[in-house]
C-alpha cells in the first residue's frame, strides 16, 4: 500500500518543489550561506571573506543581550557591464529581501565593479544602507567618513581586501565602541596583512548563492515554499534538524533608504 | 421526501450564508489591513520630512555665508519651510505633497550654489552635508514609493469583485490618492566623489 503512493507522493513532491522554486525567483540573488559575505563578484581573497564572516557572526552573538543588539553588517560585491547597470540593483530592496538585522539593526555595503581596459575587475561605486534603527548610530555623514578613509584612501585602496578590511573593522569600532559601550576594538591591519599572505584555501562558500534545499529552510523562502516543499521532504526523512545546516542568516530587519552613495568620477 | 427536500434546501442556505458570512469578515479585516498599512506608510513619510525640514535648518546655518552668497536660494529654502510648517497643520495632503516638492527644489538649488562655491566645497563639512542631504533624500524617496505601493494594493484590492460590494457598505475609500510630485522633483541628487 505505501509503496504503491510513494512514486505519485515523491512526483508531487517535485512537481510542488520545481513551481514554487521557479515561481519565487527574485530579481537579486539570495545571499551565500556564509551570509555576511556575498562575493559574487570574486573579487576577494578567501582569508579576507572568511574575516568578514567570522567578524560579523561575532558581532551578531555578542549583541544579542545588548539593547539594539542582534547588529548585523553584510557585504556584498557585484559586477556589471556598464555604470548604468547599477541602476539595477536596489540597496534597499536587497537589504529587505536579505533581512538583515534584529530589529533593523543592520548593515548593507554594496561594491560595484566593472572590467577595466586592462580587463581587470575596477570598483566603481560603494553604496551603504543601514537599517531603521541602526540609522540613528550610523548617520550618513559617520559612514560618509568611514568609507572615504578606507575604501577611497590610498593608504589601504592598493589592495581591495585591504580596505574593505579596514573599513569593516571601522564599522566594527564605531557598533562596539559608541553603540554597544565596549572600551575599545583593537585591531591591527599588519596582522591582518600577515594573515592574509600566510592563509591556506580551504572549501568555500561565500561566492554563490545558496542552494535551493538551504534557500527553503532560510526565511528568505515563503510560507508556501516551505509548506509544499520541507514539509512533506521533513516527513520523509521524518525528522531533519535544519538548524545545523542552515548556516547564518537575516535577523528578519528592514530598511528605508538611508545611507550613502560613492561613485568615481 | 419532502422533509429531506427542506433540510437540503436549509443546509444550502445555511453553508451560502456562512460562506459569505466568512467572505465578509476575510474581506473586511484584509481592506483594514491594507488601509492601516497605508497610515503607517503615510506616518513614515511624515517622519522623514520633519526629519528633512529639520536637517535643512542645520544645513542653512551651517553654510556659513550662503545669504550673501545666494539670496534668492536662502529666500526660496526659507518660505518652502514657511510652507511645511503650514502644511503639516493642517491635515490637506495636497498642501504637504506641495510642501514635499518645495523643499525638494529648495534642497536641489542649494546643492547648486554649494557645488559652484569654492569656499564652501573647500570646508572639512561638505561631503558630510552632501550626505546628509543625499540620504535623507533617498530615504524620503523609499517612503514615498512605499506609500504609493500601499495605495495601489488598496485600490487594486478595493476594486475586485466581491470587495466592490461591500467596500461601500463599510464606507472604505475606493480610490485613494498616490503622493503625486512634479516632475524631477523627486529625484534624489547625484552625489559623484572625486579621489
Amino acid at each position: 500500500m505505501f509503496k504503491a503512493a510513494r512514486i505519485p507522493f515523491l512526483i508531487l513532491i517535485a512537481i510542488f518543489f520545481v513551481i514554487s522554486y521557479f515561481s519565487n525567483k527574485s530579481d537579486y540573488p539570495r545571499p551565500t550561506e556564509a551570509f555576511y559575505i556575498n562575493d559574487f563578484a570574486g573579487v576577494l581573497m578567501q582569508a579576507t571573506r572568511e574575516t568578514i564572516r567570522e567578524e560579523g557572526e561575532r558581532l551578531y552573538e555578542l549583541s544579542q543581550d545588548e539593547i539594539d543588539g542582534g547588529s548585523q553588517i553584510v557585504i556584498a560585491t557585484f559586477e556589471v557591464e556598464t555604470l548604468s547597470d547599477i541602476a539595477n540593483y536596489d540597496k534597499t530592496d536587497i537589504y529587505r529581501a536579505w533581512k538583515i538585522g534584529d530589529d533593523d539593526m543592520g548593515v548593507l555595503v554594496l561594491f560595484f565593479f566593472m572590467l577595466d581596459e586592462t580587463d581587470s575587475l575596477e570598483l566603481v561605486e560603494t553604496q551603504v544602507e543601514t537599517g531603521y534603527r541602526m540609522e540613528q548610530y550610523l548617520t550618513p555623514s559617520k559612514l560618509g567618513i568611514i568609507v572615504d578613509d578606507t575604501i577611497y584612501n590610498e593608504e589601504w585602496n592598493w589592495l581591495f581586501d585591504m580596505s574593505v578590511t579596514k573599513m569593516l573593522y571601522e564599522l566594527l569600532t564605531e557598533l562596539y565602541v559608541n553603540v554597544y559601550e565596549y572600551d575599545s576594538f583593537d585591531y591591527d591591519m599588519d596582522v591582518f596583512f600577515e594573515y592574509l599572505m600566510d592563509y591556506v584555501p580551504v572549501a568555500d562558500s561565500t561566492t554563490s548563492s545558496m542552494s535551493v534545499f538551504l534557500y527553503l529552510l532560510s526565511p528568505y523562502s515563503t510560507f508556501w515554499d516551505k509548506l509544499f516543499t520541507i514539509l512533506p521532504f521533513a516527513l520523509l526523512v521524518l525528522y531533519g534538524g535544519s538548524s545545523a545546516v542552515l548556516g547564518n542568516r537575516g535577523g528578519g530587519g528592514s530598511s528605508g533608504g538611508m545611507g550613502i552613495f560613492r561613485r568615481r568620477r | 421526501m419532502n422533509k429531506t427536500l427542506l433540510l437540503s434546501i436549509l443546509t444550502a442556505l445555511v453553508v451560502i450564508v456562512v460562506s459569505f458570512g466568512i467572505g465578509l469578515i476575510v474581506g473586511y479585516n484584509n481592506l483594514v489591513d491594507l488601509d492601516e498599512d497605508i497610515n503607517s506608510k503615510y506616518a513614515q513619510i511624515e517622519v522623514r520630512l520633519q526629519e528633512r525640514h529639520d536637517k535643512i535648518g542645520q544645513i542653512v546655518s551651517a553654510v556659513q555665508g550662503l545669504q550673501e552668497h545666494a539670496e534668492a536660494i536662502y529666500d526660496a529654502i526659507t518660505s518652502a519651510r514657511e510652507a511645511y510648517a503650514n502644511a503639516i497643520t493642517g491635515t490637506d495632503m495636497a498642501a504637504i505633497i506641495e510642501a514635499d516638492a518645495q523643499e525638494a527644489i529648495a534642497l536641489t538649488n542649494l546643492l547648486a550654489v554649494v557645488e559652484d562655491n569654492p569656499l564652501i566645497t573647500a570646508s572639512v563639512g561638505y561631503y558630510q552635508l552632501i550626505d546628509e542631504i543625499s540620504s535623507m533624500e533617498s530615504a524620503l524617496a523609499i517612503a514615498r514609493r512605499d506609500y504609493n505601493n500601499a495605495v495601489q494594493d488598496y485600490n487594486a484590492s478595493v476594486r475586485k469583485f466581491p470587495r466592490v460590494l461591500y467596500a461601500g457598505i463599510f464606507g472604505f475609500e475606493k480610490d485613494l490618492p498616490y503622493w503625486k510630485m512634479n516632475d524631477g522633483a523627486d529625484e534624489v541628487p547625484e552625489v559623484v566623489f572625486t579621489e
